[in-house]
């Protein structure tokens, strides 16, 4: 009876079944993405790779792939060149208005991502800037400094401040000291923070719907192709994208496991967000 | 240790941006809700509060907040009852399996929102995967219609993506209780469930409140899934804000209805911390 | 006359000097008005219990830290004005701070390659000395998480002397090793400091380790100075009564003088202390069982007690014993067997050594 109780089996039933639910659409997506008989009906029938092959020749697709990556690149770039000196500045220096400053970072994080369209639009507008592919990046590297000034935060406060004091003491100066001992040793911090704002910022939709000009993005792409009605071509497309991030977690995993062993990429970033906003 | 050069150089450049970027803008936010639109179309920068008035007057808005509001619920719930048991499952439980399902439950936040809200209506459709399967095995012989373009398409869509959101927290807060004391709990007679209820639920509050806040602020201000899945009765409050800023063409209306889900958000924020402050004992 | 040329050079050159220095956290003075030197070439302790500011002195002397108010001077020049990196002073951190992700030569290299002057095939000679010099050559490729705690003591020492630093501190470097290695770290530590000639500021809360390693003790309580004084004076001279507690036991015998006699509890003895209150310090060790029935001399102070514990230390054993007024005190004796539950006691009135009062701070 007590073994039975510490470790009851409906639970692990349970949880099986959360990850089925969790899984279940990716499943789904991914099967009929190579079924002969388009989007839905069970079961599916007539395996085929015509889907992908129309993928391949559509052009409008492939040129939304390609703003979205310079996009995502982009806006990495802003966010990580302001969200490290953001952290920086939250774990050592005091001024004014900080606890307010750290707020407004994270805000864009838990805020629902309209309002940041929505209010980027307005600034735009009134400063008479055309709405094109940059204000989308000024828009998401502006939101995703929140990501990388947690990410990067965490691992500051896990940094031992005796290893930039020994720098110091060893005749370097802060400039030598940032490039050679605080940065490499926020190495994973960045680049786990680079590789979410970059998947972030290709999936992002919320700002970008606001900020859109001529050109879309990946996400805005397919949603006025779904607007149109519903194509397997976008299962393909999706399947694609599901493969590349898989690629990539499973590549920053082993990067991570390599060097410190626990993976927690994201509980960092919503346990901070959380206690952040 | 660091100079006030140092310092001065970290905080100037991004506290720059922030101001530019995020703050002024949010403060335009807030002005726009104050003006008007004239019927030329033209923005109108004259003060007053008519906006506000008519949202208290025109009963459509007031409803459609209280429906997302109703929504946001039911998925901050459905995330609970998913994602605690889950986590405690896997913190508890899995034993060696513990970093892989870990994993296994991140993974999905990697994989396009867009694409996963999609992958539900491929499921839930008329001629869906579901449906199809239901006539399949002769449970059913006309499609069920009720499953798309329903609230319930919507919940369930918005659980199916927030729920590792409100996994994560309390996965953290599970891990941060040390083992004696579950083992002290056993030593001083406590059964599992007693301590359960008595020593661990206490202490992973603070993630509860965190997951529960993040489940139902990010659900609350969804758009895409209402208007992919809800259909007509599954409208939610950020679906008029986005025809406001869109063909109705009223951008100070649409910019008080945002302010007053900043509003909300940013005190339903500040309560959860409050709360996770009192619940946090370390 | 003798030209001054001639004169023995019996004070050496103070290399550094601290003067006044006084800093707060907040509303926390942590050093209230520190004055002490540094001799060229000396070993010099700052002991204290954690929370006395020992770390905090050694911080502002690093540069890691500013004064609120006071002066740092080396060499006839202001140091506490200049940023750490450009003291002529190194750092051995508690926890070593070795660079994670630089090999062990790469750490032990890092100061050099600070400095753009320094030729690079001098730099790889110099980092090969110094390693050889605390025996760690042949793990200069390792990654510091590799090697062992007292291997990665090492090679902290050799990145911090390989900079040729005019003055070298130590933050109780040698709190992570266990008993053995410790005692035999604190012999190299010593020696290789007088090979290398430099000036050692040591921070360390274990008197023991003091009194084997310094030139100099500076006792360090509540952010005053205490007392500094080479190790055999601070133990057999004890200013306060806190000195003569914190360095080895003690007991205090607390009473007052009058015309020459002490009066405490049932002691008397004679003293050259002024009349009024009086405490005075004798060790244990200078209490011994009396073996004859007479004073064995005339100062001498003679009495009985009830010995209430019994430990073997080894060389000596230690007696805790009552007196008949109810004073209880420590007393160290060469090993026995057993004692008789009363005995008689003795010490003479010169080992009573007479300190002035701590005053009870916070």
């Amino acid at each position: 009876m007590s073994a039975s109780a510490h470790n009851p089996r409906w639970l692990g039933v349970y949880a099986l079944l959360v990850f089925a639910l969790l899984y279940l659409p990716i499943l789904v997506l991914i099967v009929y993405s190579f079924n002969g008989g388009g989007v839905g009906g069970f079961p599916p029938h007539n395996f085929t790779f015509s889907w992908y092959r129309m993928l391949l020749a559509d052009g409008a697709m492939w040129e939304s792939v390609l703003n979205s990556l310079m996009v995502a690149l982009a806006a990495m770039a802003i966010s990580l060149l302001l969200g490290i000196p953001a952290a920086l500045a939250l774990d050592r220096a005091s001024f004014p208005g900080k606890a307010a400053f750290r707020r407004l970072v994270l805000l864009p994080l838990i805020l629902p991502g309209i309002i940041t369209g929505l209010s980027l639009l307005m600034l735009f507008v009134d400063m008479g800037m055309r709405l094109s592919l940059l204000t989308i990046t000024l828009g998401h590297g502006t939101a995703l400094i929140s990501v990388a000034t947690t990410d990067i935060f965490a691992g500051l406060q896990k940094l031992d401040r005796a290893q930039e004091e020994a720098s110091l003491d060893l005749g370097a100066n802060y400039w030598q000291t940032f490039w050679r001992v605080t940065l490499p040793n926020l190495r994973l911090p960045i680049i786990g923070a680079a590789l979410l704002i970059f998947t972030l910022s290709m999936d992002e939709i919320a700002v970008s719907f606001f900020l859109i000009g001529r050109d879309n993005t990946l996400p805005l792409e397919i949603w006025s192709r779904l607007r149109r009605g519903m194509t397997p071509e976008i299962n393909a497309i999706s399947t694609v994208i599901f493969a590349f991030s898989l690629v990539a977690i499973v590549l920053w995993y082993r990067l991570r496991a390599r060097a410190e062993g626990q993976p927690e990429l994201g509980a960092e970033l919503v346990e901070t967000a959380a206690a952040g906003s | 240790m660091f100079s006030r050069a140092y310092k001065t150089a970290v905080t100037v450049p991004p506290l720059l941006w922030v101001t530019v970027f995020l703050l002024v803008p949010y403060a335009l936010l807030f002005c726009y809700s104050f003006w008007t639109v004239s019927p030329a179309q033209t923005i109108v920068h004259h003060w007053n509060l008519g906006n506000y008035r008519e949202l208290l007057q025109v009963h459509v808005y007031f409803q459609t907040l209280l429906r997302s509001t109703w929504i946001a619920a039911r998925v901050m719930l459905f995330a609970l009852l998913l994602g605690y048991p889950l986590a405690y499952y896997v913190s508890f439980q899995a034993g060696a399996r513990k970093n892989l399902l870990y994993q296994l439950v991140i993974i999905p936040l990697w994989v396009s929102y867009l694409v996963r809200a999609y992958a539900w209506k491929t499921i839930l459709g008329s001629d869906g995967v579901l449906n199809t399967l239901l006539q399949y095995a002769h449970l059913t012989r006309h499609p069920v219609e009720f499953l798309l373009y329903s609230p319930f398409a919507v919940v369930l869509t918005l659980t199916h993506i927030y729920t590792p959101f409100a996994f994560l927290p309390i996965y953290a807060s599970l891990e941060h209780i040390p083992r004696n004391l579950v083992e002290a709990s056993h030593d001083l007679g406590a059964s599992p469930i007693q301590t359960f209820w008595r020593v661990i639920l206490p202490l992973s509050i603070p993630g509860v409140l965190a997951g529960a806040t993040f489940a139902f602020v990010l659900s609350l201000g969804d758009f895409l899934a209402p208007l992919l899945l809800g259909g007509p009765s599954g409208i939610m409050i950020s679906n008029i804000v986005v025809s406001l800023f869109g063909a109705a063409y009223n951008w100070p209306l649409g910019a008080a209805i945002s302010l007053c889900m900043l509003l909300l958000v940013v005190s339903l924020l500040f309560l959860s911390e409050r709360l996770e402050k009192k619940w946090s004992f370390s | 006359m003798t030209s001054p040329t001639t004169q023995p050079a019996a004070k050496p050159q103070s290399l550094l000097s601290i003067r006044e220095v006084v800093k707060t956290f907040g509303k926390l003075a942590v050093l209230r008005g520190i004055s002490l030197h540094v001799d060229e070439g000396e070993f010099l302790t700052i002991l204290g219990e954690s929370g006395s500011g020992k770390t905090t002195l050694l911080r502002l002397i690093a540069g890691f830290e500013r004064a609120d108010s006071g002066e740092i001077w080396m060499g006839g020049e202001r140091l506490d004005l200049l940023p750490p990196y450009r003291r002529r002073v190194n750092t051995v951190f508690q926890s070593y701070a070795l660079f994670p992700h630089l090999s062990v030569r790469d750490n032990v290299a890092y100061g050099l390659r600070m400095q753009k002057k320094i030729a690079a095939a001098d730099i790889d000679k110099r980092v090969e000395d110094a390693l050889a010099m605390v025996k760690m050559s042949a793990l200069a490729a390792s990654k510091p998480a590799k090697i062992s705690g007292g291997q990665q003591q090492r090679v902290a020492l050799a990145r911090a002397l390989v900079n040729r630093p005019r003055l070298l501190l130590l933050d109780e470097p040698l709190s992570a090793l266990d008993a053995n290695l410790r005692r035999q770290m604190q012999l190299e530590l010593k020696s290789l400091q007088r090979e290398v000639g430099i000036s050692f500021v040591f921070v360390t809360h274990d008197q023991e380790e003091a009194m084997v390693m310094s030139d100099r003790i500076a006792l360090l309580r509540n952010g005053s100075l205490e007392q500094v004084a080479t190790p055999r004076e601070i133990y057999s001279r004890p200013a306060t009564s806190y000195t003569a507690l914190f360095i080895g036991h003690t007991n205090l015998l607390r009473g007052h003088v009058e015309r020459g006699l002490a009066h405490c509890g049932g002691f008397q003895f004679r003293t050259s202390v002024p009349d009024g209150p009086a405490v005075f310090s004798v060790r244990p060790e200078h209490i011994r069982l009396a073996t004859t029935t007479v004073s064995s001399s005339s100062d001498s102070v003679r009495f009985r007690a009830r010995i209430v514990a019994h430990s073997f230390h080894g060389a000596t054993d230690l007696l805790q014993v009552e007196c008949a007024d109810g004073l209880k005190l420590a007393v160290r004796v060469p090993s026995h067997g057993a004692l008789s539950e009363q005995h008689d006691f003795e010490f003479s009135a010169a080992d009573a050594f007479a300190v002035r009062d701590s005053e009870e701070r916070s």
